[in-house]
């Protein structure tokens, strides 16, 4: 396994992948642009290979609704067949016709993670349509039945704050293993006055996730972008042990920047994968993560205090939420898949 | 004779020759195997017992009466756990 060059770094060992951004749901606070953009099999395959040479243990497949990929099976048997472990995020709503591929290569699943609203059919078909919330459980009834570990995401919002510990209480009973809280990342003024959470809250819902952790036996963790255990901790992305790979075949600074809707900055953005290899598009990736935990570390000394939830301190510095700031017209972004420029965001 | 009808509460999906239930209220998940499977797709049908028994007979080529009973017996389990109630 190489080296990472950066003393302060960790190799790189996680993948993520943007597979897909199609989706059959249209969930009002998503932070992807809504497309139907495939990545490309071919090149998937190789990259899969090189990083699984590099080091790369285990990749997570997002989306979009990573599903409704057009060749999905072939990509989870192609990385079961790498030696890799593999995860994804789904909605449920296409689970059954992917259970017989997952069972296929059950030894090399981690866990699939099933993305909901809230702890009842009510609060989590307002969000994802009427039907939704029957879709999942009985995806997770089919996890159930074929034994196949799985877990629970849950974006928290002014909406669903209050379900953490019914969400978590109604995931242990179903055989979820864990759940994963994250919070919201706005997208648009209006959605970020309707659902975000105000820092006190945030740490509020932090020390909630905390407590219901401690009480029962199903962990309950933030995913990322909290701002425990300390705000200076660096996040998977930052450490440089977790590299992403977009729906458009770049290689990206990290996952939840990656097709971020309503966004203007593309500086998380550093390398197309038809012509750089993973090696060096992973050395550009840490050095982008180091220039950052610098930026970072100076604002929290600073004492700004979006530096202290490290996603809202990326998706500003990268220019994901231009329309925060008045100066700016918000222009949405390029729809293509030109690689714009690969330096560190100013 | 009573009809049947799937709890509202119950959730349930095929899987390969059979059937997984989920009841809501309980959290309690409940397997069917083939014959199960086929009863409980004709109860969410809306048809009442002497119509399964009719065409599971018809399907199987079972006798008539023992299938009955096995009918019976599987609407009696499946109501005792609430996951089928009056229709």
């Amino acid at each position: 396994m190489p080296e990472t060059a950066f003393p302060d770094l960790l190799p790189v060992k996680r993948l993520t992948v943007g597979l897909t951004n199609l989706c059959n749901l249209d969930c009002d606070y998503c932070l992807r642009v809504a497309e139907t953009e495939h990545l490309d099999f071919d090149l998937l395959s190789d990259v899969l290979a090189q990083a699984r040479d590099y080091g790369v243990l285990a990749v997570t497949y997002t989306g979009g609704e990573a599903i409704l990929h057009p060749r999905f099976q072939d990509v989870i048997r192609r990385t079961a067949a790498l030696g890799m472990s593999y995860s994804f995020v789904t909605n449920g709503w296409h689970f059954p016709k992917a259970a017989p591929i997952l069972t296929e290569t059950r030894s090399a699943l981690y866990r699939v993670f099933f993305s909901m609203d809230g702890a009842t059919e009510e609060a989590h078909d307002a969000v994802r349509g009427k039907g939704s919330f029957r879709k999942i459980m009985a995806a997770m009834a089919l996890c159930r039945f074929h034994g196949l570990p799985f877990g629970v995401n849950l974006v928290v919002t002014r909406r669903s704050v209050a379900a953490i510990e019914a969400l978590a209480v109604l995931a242990a009973r179903l055989g979820a293993d864990v759940v994963q809280l994250m919070h919201l990342l706005p997208t648009s003024e209006e959605y970020d006055q309707k659902l975000s959470l105000t820092p006190d809250e945030r740490r509020a819902a932090e020390r909630e996730a905390l407590a219901v952790d401690a009480i029962l036996k199903i962990r309950v963790q933030f995913a990322a972008g909290s701002s425990t255990p300390q705000p200076g901790a660096p996040c998977v992305s930052l450490s440089g042990e977790t590299v992403n790979l977009d729906c458009r075949g770049r290689l990206t600074l990290c996952c939840t920047l990656s097709d971020y809707r309503n966004a203007v900055g593309e500086g998380d953005i550093v390398a197309d994968m038809r012509t750089t290899s993973f090696q060096e598009a992973c050395e550009r990736v840490h050095r982008l993560a180091l220039a950052q935990r610098e930026r970072r570390d100076a604002a929290l000394a600073a004492g700004r205090p979006e530096a202290e939830f490290p996603c809202h301190f990326c998706i500003r510095t990268f220019d994901k939420v231009a329309w925060q700031a008045p100066a700016l017209v918000q222009l949405g972004r390029a729809t293509g898949s030109r690689l714009l420029s690969a330096s560190a965001p100013v | 004779m009573t009809s049947f009808r799937p709890h509202p509460s119950v959730v349930s999906t095929d899987v390969e020759d059979a059937m997984v239930l989920l009841h809501l209220d309980t959290k309690r998940y409940f397997t069917l195997n083939s014959t199960g499977a086929a009863i409980w797709k004709r109860l969410s049908q809306g048809k009442a017992e002497d119509e399964i028994v009719s065409a599971l007979a018809e399907e199987y080529d079972a006798d008539p009466s023992r299938l009955a009973a096995s009918v019976r017996r599987l609407l009696e389990q499946l109501e005792k756990a609430a996951l089928i109630e009056p229709a």
